[in-house]
């Protein structure tokens, strides 16, 4: 393929992402061979790339810009922007061109919001590609949030999801939609996940005490609902844990009111014994799924840990809890073994792999829990 | 165990015997391999790759046949004016691939075939407040990275540039209440993640820190009736998960809470038979990642024909010994 049609494809796919800003898919088209038309595709906010193409211009464009590395002059031609998208849009995992990025942007020659687009159009054809997020958490970090960028940041108008311009604050709340989105595409999307867990540090570190209320109710009631979809994956209900975790910690610093969460909780243990049940319906429900075993034993580990205390702190929570945690056994407490020990009886030989995954629990419960 | 949900079928058309020979010629041809696209798609790891090569082929007790010095002057191209490695010339350094070229150097004999100095000074720099390390200059943070940084420095017998006890730390606030590790402070538990923190607790002697029953009952959990282990619940097997795995119940001294004979005869079922090389699951494509992990997992269950690995730094054990680096290990 002549480089002169490899330009044309390049400068095509850039000219599309800079005047769309409303972008929301990128993925490549399974052509058979050559035809004779643009093998660019833009319909309806979406970008497709025709496979055909794609061998050749990727090379092309990843030898231009690897010259123009060579020589230290990469930061001021376009035609390494536009190279940079172009192999990141198919190649995202090569560190080293989202970094050539970071320096372009950081001179102010690259507008921040064209690349928490590209991020973004990533993520639509690799929901769990690392790079992208860390990206993204660099651009907030260095650009977004950072008042010393400068002119980087002067340019940034924060059209991060459908072009409409926001504050610091609606780019954050908008990422856990963005996160919502990735995590339905790959299930157990470890760095979706974090990703989330990561907005949610740097969203209740920013807002006023009612918006925090806001924040921790919401990701409260749709992890439980995310949670009760998705009953394989581990991930949600890690996260869900550490938002219980969140929870507790604004409420003991007097950021929040617990019944603004739930109307029936007052206490933090009531945050967990009411999950512990929920738990338990789901269960009932679900009886073959090792993740909600899994979640059953954190919300056990913490209420043990909780019970031993006291009711004092529950944070900050200790790493591996062992069973010397416990020194009076609250009789509470025993009733909520008690209830374990039984639970497992009663919804025991569903199948061979439910009677292994109770054996296991049971096991845990020995070794770990004080009875 | 009955069946399982989330498991793989092993059946009599998968292979049952150690392909010693299949495995090293997949292993040079790779490396002779110069196909200029995918030379291009994989360039970003290159480091990595030489890594998981020359480790395998060492195993297979035939490093003599890879040109060394062709190695030796591809790792000293990739050495940055600041002293950290990049995958491959003209991209940028990390922790990643500067562990990855140290490896490589050590294993070759050749470390001082580079400016050592300056790589410990890039490495010592990166450490955060908090005992954190960044993975490069643009500051992205993972329990990787502390196993990069304290295994690289290790390596070159100077630990004693950066604050250990602080990287300890972080590393155990990356600790769950199940007992695993996660990237972060808050993050899941993984079992990659795991290997790596577990790893730095070894190196700096520390594992007497966690509470080792839990996590190791956590590890043997993730073995699944066809014998191979998964990186978190309810995932499919997979080989290189298998090595997180079970070197980091090695660590802990509890290799034999997992079933040894199954676990061999899953890996050994990831084999193809035609191309050499190990896959993640019986029937998918090879790579150089799990013909590594495959080799040393089998290793570490004791297998004879390879040499013997060290858990820690998923190198050939001789190798550490010559340089006189020795690890935790629990036992109980
Ligand atoms: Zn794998």
């Amino acid at each position: 393929m002549e480089e002169a049609t490899c330009e044309r494809i390049i400068k095509s796919v850039d000219t599309i992402i800079r005047k769309d800003s409303a972008l929301n898919e990128f993925g490549i088209i399974q052509s058979a061979s050559e035809v004779n038309k643009s093998p660019v595709i833009h319909i309806d906010h979406k970008l497709g790339l025709e496979s055909w193409c794609v061998k050749y211009v990727y090379k092309y464009a990843y030898t231009v810009v690897m010259r123009y590395s060579s020589i230290g002059g990469y930061n001021y031609s376009e035609s390494v922007i536009r190279g940079t998208q172009f192999c990141l849009l198919l190649k995202p995992e090569v560190t080293t061109f989202w970094n050539i990025r970071k320096k372009i942007i950081l001179k102010g020659l690259l507008n921040a919001d064209v690349d928490l687009l590209l991020s973004r159009l990533v993520l639509t054809l690799k929901p769990k590609c690392i790079e992208a997020f860390q990206h993204r958490r660099w651009l907030y970090s260095a650009v977004l949030s950072d008042q010393n960028s400068g002119s980087a940041r002067n340019n940034v108008i924060l059209n991060n999801n459908i072009g409409v311009p926001g504050t610091l604050k609606d780019f954050l709340w908008a990422e856990l939609d963005l996160c919502t989105w990735t995590a339905s595409k790959k299930p157990n999307n470890y760095h979706s996940w974090n990703h989330r867990l990561w907005v949610v540090k740097k969203l209740s570190s920013s807002v006023e005490d009612t918006e925090i209320s806001e924040l921790l109710k919401v990701e409260y009631n749709s992890s439980k609902t995310w949670i009760s979809y998705h009953v394989s994956e581990h991930s949600g209900m890690h996260y869900r844990f550490k938002i219980l975790d969140e929870i507790c910690c604004a409420f003991e610093k007097g950021r929040l009111n617990l019944v603004y969460i739930d109307s029936n909780l007052n206490t933090v243990k009531e945050i967990y014994l009411k999950d512990l049940k929920l738990s338990e319906d789901w269960l009932q429900s679900y009886p073959d799924h090792e993740a909600l075993f899994y979640y059953r034993r954190n919300i056990l580990a913490k209420l043990q840990y909780l019970f031993s205390n006291n009711g004092q702190k529950a944070s900050p929570p200790p790493p591996a809890y062992k069973r010397s945690c416990i020194e009076t056994i609250d009789s509470e407490w025993n009733a909520v073994i008690q209830r374990e020990l039984k639970l497992f009886e009663e919804i025991k030989g569903h199948s061979d792999h439910y009677t292994q995954l109770c054996r296991q629990h049971l096991n845990w419960i020995n070794n770990n829990i004080s009875y | 165990m009955g069946s399982h949900p989330k498991d793989v079928e092993i059946t009599d058309a998968h292979p049952k015997t150690l392909l010693n020979q299949k495995h090293a010629e997949y292993i040079i041809n790779y490396s002779k391999k110069k196909d200029d696209y995918e030379y291009t798609m994989t360039e970003h790891f290159r480091m990595s790759g030489i890594y998981w090569g020359l480790t395998a082929l060492d195993l297979l007790g035939q490093l003599e046949k890879l040109n060394k010095d062709e190695v030796i002057d591809f790792v000293k191209q990739c050495q940055s004016s600041n002293g950290g490695f990049s995958p491959s010339i003209g991209h940028d350094p990390h922790l990643l691939y500067t562990l990855s070229s140290i490896q490589v150097l050590v294993l070759l004999k050749a470390i001082d075939k580079v400016d050592t100095e300056k790589t410990v000074e890039y490495i010592s720099k990166l450490q955060n407040e908090d005992g954190s390390f960044s993975g490069d200059e643009w500051g992205e943070v993972d329990s990787r990275f502390s196993f990069c940084a304290v295994a690289s420095l290790t390596l070159l017998n100077r630990l004693d540039t950066i604050d250990v006890e602080k990287a300890v730390q972080f590393v155990l606030q990356c600790q769950n209440v199940d007992g695993g590790f996660g990237t972060r402070p808050g993050s899941e538990s993984h079992s990659g993640q795991i290997y790596c923190c577990l790893g730095l607790l070894s190196i700096t002697k520390q594992l007497h820190r966690i509470n080792s029953d839990l996590l190791g009952w956590w590890l043997c959990e993730r073995q699944l009736p066809s014998g191979g282990l998964n990186g978190r619940p309810e995932k499919l097997p997979d080989v290189c998960y298998s090595w997180w795995v079970l070197s980091s119940l090695t660590m802990l001294g509890r290799l034999h809470w997992i079933n040894r004979e199954k676990m061999v005869k899953f890996i050994l079922a990831t084999q193809d038979p035609e191309s050499g090389g190990f896959t993640d699951r019986p029937g998918d494509m090879v790579d150089l990642y799990h013909t590594l992990f495959g080799l040393a997992g089998l290793s570490l269950l004791g297998e004879k024909s390879l040499k013997k690995i060290n858990p820690v730094f998923c190198m050939p054990q001789y190798v550490l010994d010559q340089i006189g680096v020795n690890v935790q290990i629990l036992s109980i």
